[in-house]
């Protein structure tokens, strides 16, 4: 009987860096306990693991990607469904190559904590190259960034968000030395407004609360 | 913020409107099948502005 030595070449690898906050680490089934949030561990086929869906672990490792995959990147809170399978998932018929996923977000941080020198900002840049050093047939395609809602609290971060992420976007692109890397937003779910009027409401309060004390105390003196 | 968001203008930097997806009690992040649907968004966002059409198939 002959055995076949053809060796099969190696697939391509697509590589998709995701970055930002909590929303692409990935909050969908997370319930709270008495003491604690986890993960209900639901699925939906869209977002189910595949042999040909790959994401780098948070120590530099290739291995399948499965939710949460922001497990081992995001740690300070529990990690549930985000965009990452179900984009992956979506893809992956229509490239007819490997999906590599490289989490990188991180729950409830600013866009100042991803400016250029802070540990956030130097760990993407770090996970991004080592997703592609050494594998010829692995190629960077495109950062995903879903991140803001953390700008949106003050009139002064949101004026100021244009230009931060247009130095990010500069940055990242330099310092992968990928000039036109293509880069997807996804827009704030809510709005500056939003939180204006939970300030205004929290500001209400406040102040009704402060009187309630006062007539409280006036009427202790009579 | 949205519009600080759209207003950034950069060859091969697009744009994914998330707004109106559903959210969760917290109002701040979005369920298991708002995530599934934006996955679906991202994917088809990357695909018709930055994926080659196969040879073959082009118009």
């Amino acid at each position: 009987m002959e055995t076949n030595t053809l060796t099969l070449p190696k697939p391509k690898r697509q590589i998709f860096i995701l970055s930002g906050q909590s929303n692409m680490s990935g909050r969908g089934g997370i319930v709270r306990a008495a003491d604690r949030k986890y993960w209900d561990g639901l699925l939906s086929p869209e977002c189910s693991p595949h042999p040909s869906i790959l994401r780098l672990a948070a120590n530099l490792q290739w291995e399948p990607a499965k939710e949460p995959i922001h497990i081992d990147i995001d740690t300070r809170k529990a990690c549930g469904v985000g965009p990452a399978m179900a984009f992956a998932n979506a893809l992956r018929p229509r490239v007819s190559d490997e999906v590599g996923l490289v989490p990188c977000a991180v729950g409830g941080t600013a866009i100042r904590e991803w400016a250029r020198g802070e540990e956030l900002y130097e760990n993407m840049v770090k996970r991004a190259k080592e997703s592609v050093k050494g594998h010829e047939n692995c190629e960077m395609k495109a950062l995903l960034w879903f991140q803001g809602e953390s700008d949106s609290n003050t009139e002064e971060d949101a004026s100021a968000y244009k230009v931060n992420m247009e130095t990010l976007i500069h940055n990242v692109r330099q310092d992968l030395n990928l000039p036109s890397l293509p880069i997807i937003q996804v827009s704030n779910i809510t709005t500056f407004m939003y939180f204006r009027i939970i300030r205004v409401y929290f500001i209400g309060i406040v102040m009704m609360m402060m009187s309630v004390y006062r007539v409280g105390c006036l009427s202790i003196r009579i | 913020m949205r519009e600080a968001q759209k207003a950034i203008d950069i060859p091969n930097v697009i744009y994914v409107d998330a707004k109106g997806l559903q959210l969760k009690e917290d109002n701040l992040h979005l369920t298991t099948e708002s995530q599934v649907q934006l996955g679906r968004m991202l994917a088809e966002a990357y695909l018709t502005h930055f994926h080659a059409s196969p040879i073959g198939i082009q118009t």
